[in-house]
């Protein structure tokens, strides 16, 4: 095994449950991944095996400053390095239960490396329950702090399931500070008639790590919306497996990332359409300055059975500076005749007419071009519903973003 | 108000402009009247500032100070507003914002406090009513979807709402039907005044009925052929531009 990998399991309890040292046998088994493997092409760990080797100090244990809420009069659940803190349990609202406690059951196939590494190694995690026809006016807001202090790495696991017919938004907002490896595995099943808003905000400290894989299991004539905003950490990957079980299910997977300096942004997906009559919407949209990379496959499998499928995705990319890069990798597999499936990527430059347009009316050529890439992303966050909501991350990733000077491409 | 000695600029390394001299005093209206091809946009992007045109020779004064080493944004500022022959489309900003964020630039630049909400909407909904133009226009992205004459009426609310002290409009006319000629001629009569210079180029003297300008100039292959009172510009529509020093049919 190498020693990369060894230093992320050197923690593992000797307590653990059947499930995790099987997740960390077949980490132990694989390693980390490397770009020699078709799913990790793109995406290079040697900076987090590097981060490792170093045995970083831990960073000073100070309570962190917690953020504004997301979504006004959210229920928020907070997570220090990978540790619940405080209780969660009753949270008043009707028919939502959450329990801690690490661990999900479904074991999978496949190279999932990060969710493995995350059920072997997590020493928390939340379980949220949402019973039959509740529809929560009030969202869960999960707020994941990184400090530092473990600079092992820190991991953690999430399970959501929603009873028939039931709605809920949920939340995740990751930051923090220091330099730090964080890892999160969920699992998340929408029985018949559900409904999931899905919000992540990865915000991390410009030094951490952040690899994340989530399976979403979607029941007959359910649905989920999930929105993704990256533009924190050196190196982040965010994972979503989707697959629809149930006929009359849908997904939309909306994104948008944010890259400067050296940060490498990996947004990769795959969806798998295995009943008739299923749908799945797909865009990302993503502003690369400096240095930075992203990267974004997805995946789309219709299986035999699944006729009248409806699959679309779209990735578009706006490169900022000459260095900046982005690889694009759709993957449609189609093993049913009777479906409309599309797929799309660009990648370009500011439009420069534009550009020239706007400072013809004397609007200077930094806030010409920031005007220009807010509309760009701009589209993306039209997907989510909740106004309030929808202007915090757009400002956020509006702020960074913010080109400096006027020189810069 | 606005001198040009000697301009020559290439584009792709091609001379266009070859030795152009003019000038417009303050008050006045002039027209400039060329075949396809003459070089009017690339006079038009030269003097506003666009990349790729590059002034090898040749000098532009503009209200008393030098015009080509100033970013485009500055020349706005200065006060020089170019209305463009093919307004370019900006999805994702809303009309509305482009002017405010606009108009509040220039204002900036200048010194003067900025409009805010109330004083700007007042401004641009009595500006947009004289220009036909809705409130739905207003809120949808920066020409698109538009008609071509909704994209000229909306070069001239900008011109408006922007209150420049120069204005030069390449071929504000092309494609617009008569009724919409009016609308647009209509707005820049509005805008003439003492203290204003204006740049009229087109390819037709059908707008010239509308404003009616102090001096007509011929432009031919990178240089002014010919210039004199509004009438040239009846003779040249008689003529065709093949009398005036130029092989080149219109
Ligand atoms: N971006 C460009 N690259 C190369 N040649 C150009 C470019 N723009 C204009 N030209 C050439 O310059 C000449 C003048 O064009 P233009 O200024 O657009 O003429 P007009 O506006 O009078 O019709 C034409 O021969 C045209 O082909
Ligand atoms: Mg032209």
């Amino acid at each position: 095994m190498d020693s990369t990998a060894e230093i992320l399991l050197e923690r593992f309890s000797a307590e653990a449950d059947a499930d995790r040292t099987a997740a960390r046998d077949r980490f132990r088994a694989a390693g980390l991944p490397t770009p020699g493997q078709e799913a990790w092409k793109f995406t290079n760990l040697r900076p987090l095996a590097q981060f490792l080797d170093a045995r970083a100090e831990p960073a000073n244990d100070s309570t962190p400053d917690l953020p504004g809420r997301l979504v006004d009069g959210a229920y928020r659940v907070v997570i220090i390095d990978g540790r619940v803190d405080g209780e969660a349990s009753g949270t008043g609202i009707g028919g939502l239960s959450l329990s801690r406690g690490s661990g999900l059951q479904s074991g999978t196939a496949g190279n999932r490396a990060l969710r493995d590494l995350s059920i072997a190694m997590a020493d928390d995690g939340l379980r949220i329950v949402l019973e039959a026809n509740a529809a929560p006016a009030q969202a869960l807001e999960l707020v994941f702090i990184g400090t530092g202090s473990r600079p092992d790495g820190h991991h953690f696991t999430l399970e959501m399931e929603l009873g028939a017919n039931s709605a809920l938004t949920v939340v995740e907002h990751h930051l923090g500070s220091n330099a730090y490896a964080a890892t999160l595995a969920t699992d998340v099943r929408l029985a018949d008639g559900a409904r999931l808003r899905h919000v992540k905000l990865q915000d991390e400290s410009d030094a951490a790590f952040h690899l994340s894989d989530c399976a979403l299991e979607i029941g007959r004539d359910a649905s989920c919306e999930r929105f993704v905003l990256s533009v924190g950490s050196r190196l982040a990957r965010d994972e979503v497996h989707v697959a629809l079980n149930g006929q009359g299910s849908s997904v939309r997977l909306l994104g948008a990332y944010a890259g400067r300096g050296q940060q490498h942004l990996d947004h990769t997906t795959h969806i798998d359409h295995k009943v008739p009559n299923t749908s799945s919407h797909e865009v990302y949209k993503g502003v690369l300055d400096d240095r930075s990379r992203g990267v974004f496959q997805g995946g789309i499998r219709v299986m035999q059975d699944a006729q009248k499928t409806a699959g679309h995705q779209l990735n578009k990319a706006l490169l900022l500076s000459r260095q900046a890069e982005i690889d694009s990798k759709p993957a449609l597999e189609i093993y049913a005749d009777d479906v409309v499936c599309s797929h799309g990527a660009t990648a370009g430059e500011i439009d420069e007419d534009a550009l020239f347009y706007l400072r013809a009316r004397g609007i200077d050529a930094a806030a010409a071009k920031n005007l220009l890439v807010q509309a760009f992303l701009d589209e993306v966050f039209d997907g989510i519903a909740d106004e309030a909501l929808r202007e915090r991350l757009k400002d956020r990733v509006h702020d960074a973003l913010q080109v400096e000077g006027s020189d810069h491409g | 108000m606005l001198k040009i000695e000697n301009l020559h600029v290439e584009v792709d390394g091609k001379e266009i402009i070859r030795g152009l001299d003019l000038e417009v005093p303050k008050g006045e209206v002039h027209a400039i009247m060329g075949p396809n091809g003459a070089g009017k946009s690339t006079l038009s992007y030269t003097l506003a500032g666009r990349d790729g045109y590059t002034v090898t020779d040749g000098k532009v004064t503009f209200r008393g100070r030098d015009l080509l080493d100033r970013e485009p944004e500055e020349r706005a500022a200065d006060g020089l507003f170019l209305g463009f022959q093919y307004p370019v489309e900006i999805p994702g900003v809303a009309t509305l914002t482009f002017l405010k964020t606009a108009v509040n630039a220039v204002r900036r630049q200048r010194g003067e406090a900025e409009y805010d909400a109330m004083q700007f909407m007042k401004l641009v909904r009595g500006k947009a009513k004289d220009l036909n133009i809705s409130d739905e226009m207003l809120k949808r992205p920066v020409n698109v979807g538009f008609s071509g004459g909704e994209k000229k009426r909306n070069e001239i609310l900008q011109m408006a709402v922007l209150d420049p002290a120069f204005c030069l409009l390449d071929e504000t006319d092309s494609g617009l039907d008569i009724d919409a000629l009016k609308v647009v001629a209509d707005g820049v009569n509005a805008l003439r005044g003492p203290e204003r210079g204006m740049l009229i180029i087109t390819h037709y003297q059908r707008l010239l009925d509308h404003i009616v300008p102090d001096r007509v100039h011929i432009l031919a292959e990178g240089r002014i052929v010919e210039s004199g009172d509004k009438d040239l510009a009846l003779e040249l529509e008689k003529k065709g531009y093949a009398s005036f020093g130029t092989d080149r049919a219109a």
